[in-house]
């Protein structure tokens, strides 16, 4: 019996067992070997008897075919975390596998379908984030509208669409971090993953402007700038400015902030479809309210309840993004591919190209499932009786 | 009587964003007293309940309105035992009152009486006394569109908004603005999607249906 696989990449290992949120030492007792050997493995020192890897295979919830892909290149990457700061090393880690299995799902549907051009206005906007004014953003978020064609004064009718119409693919993913909420990179094209670990429908729509502000405002960025707090901190600042600079345009808030008390923002929250809290901090933006005003603002808003979840967060409707799973539903259509294709393809488990391509559970399967239509012309169905069912005594049974 | 002049002072004094700002506070007063109540109250305390309940809201949401904008001032005034708010616009003092029917009169009340004391002032040129105040009633009724009917569906809307100017003896107002006429695009964009242009235009026609 062999013991060894030849072409088990241990990087593979290694980065399907951060997505699962697994240490080493929880991964070998699930395995029932050593931590060590773990390690032997993902360092490349050895390979997995064949048992063992169809073990890692299936523990780990993957096509065994996985660990025989390459191994990722280590080019460097600019990917921004929103929360960042509050995120551990490992989420942020399982979280940009995440997203590049996001972009592999992407790349390999590409072969087969046209997704929409890519059209993110590239403006001339310094490339150190410490020269880009609040002014700018307000500027430049307008410019982006009207860039789209958008009209420059109404409400975004959905987010997820409209960046999906713009050429960028959009998963919304459980990110295993309820401090991570989204993130999002730009390398052939643009990508956006937001986190449903927690989270409302407004909310989630603010994470797409927000991912949206870094992927126009900091295209150019130096990644060195990510790593240095106060850089990390203003990169934030700036894409949570341009969101609600985007969602909510000054002059058209200003005029439908007709009083400055929660009940008229909870009047217009179904219109713009932001939090109540980000229209308060918009307020401020345009000075709209003195400083006490907005504290007392803040005061009420926790007094009435509404840090843990506000009025209509659970009437909002969600935003789900649509173009993967459009392109799945496109390749998957008669004579096309079946599930087992595409999760052999791309080195997927079933669930996990569901969850992000937004399919429904168990569509893959159903996708396997042969192609047969009802034949309808020049067949009648024939009626046949249902026969009696009698009982030992002869009486007919109702 | 100087209406021109009254007109004049309302443009000059009140900013422009101002009355659009009363009418919605009122739309949105009406519909949350009206949420609020119906789902604790039965139809019997609903009648006791919604009126002091519409009045607060009204009255906080007028002066939140105020507070966004320069020039205007808000005070709350205690008054034979009970509050209300008086916003101030040069020389322009603003009392909110529901009424049961479009424009109808206000009851008498000693600070209302009081208000309106130098009102000859601005209705009269012969009578002007400089430093004299313009006492305006912002006046809402409820909508009622046949009786019996649609007024639980609809209840909640207002049936009109004035702005009205009493004389000083408070019996009779002077001059009234109907704020439908004047911000009809505003009005529009409040009522109900589902509504026709036939409901539409009715309930705009009941609005100018004036008591006196």
């Amino acid at each position: 019996m062999p013991s060894s696989t030849p072409g088990f990449v241990g990087e593979r290992l290694r980065e399907a067992r951060q997505v699962r949120g697994l240490r080493a030492v929880q991964l070998s007792e699930m395995l029932n070997i050593s931590p060590q050997a773990v390690s032997s493995y993902e360092t490349g020192k050895k390979t997995p008897s064949p048992d063992i890897a169809d073990a890692i295979a299936h523990k780990l919830n993957l096509p065994g075919h996985f660990f025989t892909l390459p191994a990722r290149s280590n080019d460097e990457r600019t990917v921004f975390y929103r929360s960042m700061s509050a995120t551990t090393q490992t989420a942020r880690r399982r979280a940009e596998f995440r997203q590049l299995w996001l972009e592999d799902l992407a790349n390999y549907l590409s072969d087969y379908v046209e997704f929409p051009e890519i059209r993110i206005p590239n403006f001339d906007i310094p490339v150190d984030p410490m020269l880009i004014s609040n002014d700018d953003i307000e500027h430049i978020a307008n410019e982006t509208r009207k860039f789209w064609r958008m009209a420059p004064d109404g409400p975004v009718r959905n987010m997820i669409y409209l960046l999906e119409n713009q050429g960028v693919i959009v998963a919304r993913d459980n990110l295993g971090a309820v401090t991570l909420d989204g993130l999002s990179t730009f390398t052939d094209r643009p990508y956006v993953v937001i986190g449903t670990d927690k989270g409302t429908a407004v909310r989630w729509r603010f994470d797409g402007a927000h991912e949206l502000g870094h992927l126009i405002l900091h295209r150019n960025l130096n990644p060195k700038n990510l790593t240095r707090p106060a850089d990390f901190k203003k990169i934030e600042g700036q894409a949570h400015r341009f969101a609600a600079a985007f969602l909510l345009p000054m002059s058209a808030f200003a005029e439908d902030f007709f009083s400055a008390s929660l009940d008229a923002l909870r009047a217009i929250k179904p219109k713009w479809r932001v939090s109540i809290a980000m229209m308060i901090m918009r307020a401020q933006h345009g000075n709209l309210i003195s400083e006490e005003h907005e504290r007392r603002l803040w005061i009420n808003y926790s007094r009435r309840g509404w840090r843990g979840m506000e009025p209509l967060d659970d009437t909002l409707e969600v935003e789900e993004p649509r173009l993967l799973r459009s392109a799945v539903e496109m390749i998957a259509s008669p004579g096309g591919q079946g599930g087992a294709d595409l999760s052999h393809a791309v080195g997927l488990s079933d669930l996990d190209i569901e969850s992000l391509c937004a399919l429904p559970t168990g569509y893959l399967r159903q996708m396997d499932r042969p192609t047969m239509t009802l034949r309808t012309a020049g067949t009648q169905a024939k009626v046949y009786e249902f026969p009696s069912v009698r009982s030992s005594n002869g009486r007919r049974r109702e | 009587m100087d209406i021109p002049a009254l007109e004049r002072a309302v443009s000059t004094h009140l900013p422009e964003q101002f009355l659009p700002a009363v009418v919605r506070s009122v739309f949105l007063a009406r519909q949350m007293a009206h949420a609020a109540c119906r789902a604790e109250f039965d139809d019997t305390e609903l009648l006791n309940v919604e009126p002091f309940y519409l009045r607060g809201k009204v009255e906080s949401l007028l002066r939140d309105a105020a507070k966004l904008h320069k020039g205007l001032g808000t005070s709350v005034v205690n008054s034979s035992g009970w509050n209300h708010t008086e916003i101030s616009a040069g020389p322009i003092v603003l009392t909110a009152h529901a009424v049961d029917s479009p424009c109808a009169m206000v009851h008498d009340a000693m600070y209302r009486k009081s208000l309106a004391e130098s009102q000859t002032s601005f209705l009269d040129p012969a009578e002007h006394i400089p430093g004299a105040r313009l006492y305006a009633l912002l006046v809402h009724s409820p909508f009622n569109p046949i009786p019996g009917r649609g007024k639980r569906e609809f209840g909640y809307l207002p049936g009109s908004v004035y702005l009205a100017f009493p004389e000083a003896a408070l019996k009779r107002y002077a001059h009234a603005i109907n704020l439908y006429d004047r911000f009809p695009d505003l009005i529009e964009s409040l009522l109900p999607k589902e509504w026709d242009e036939k409901a539409r235009l009715a309930y705009r026609w009941r609005a100018r249906q004036r008591t006196a």
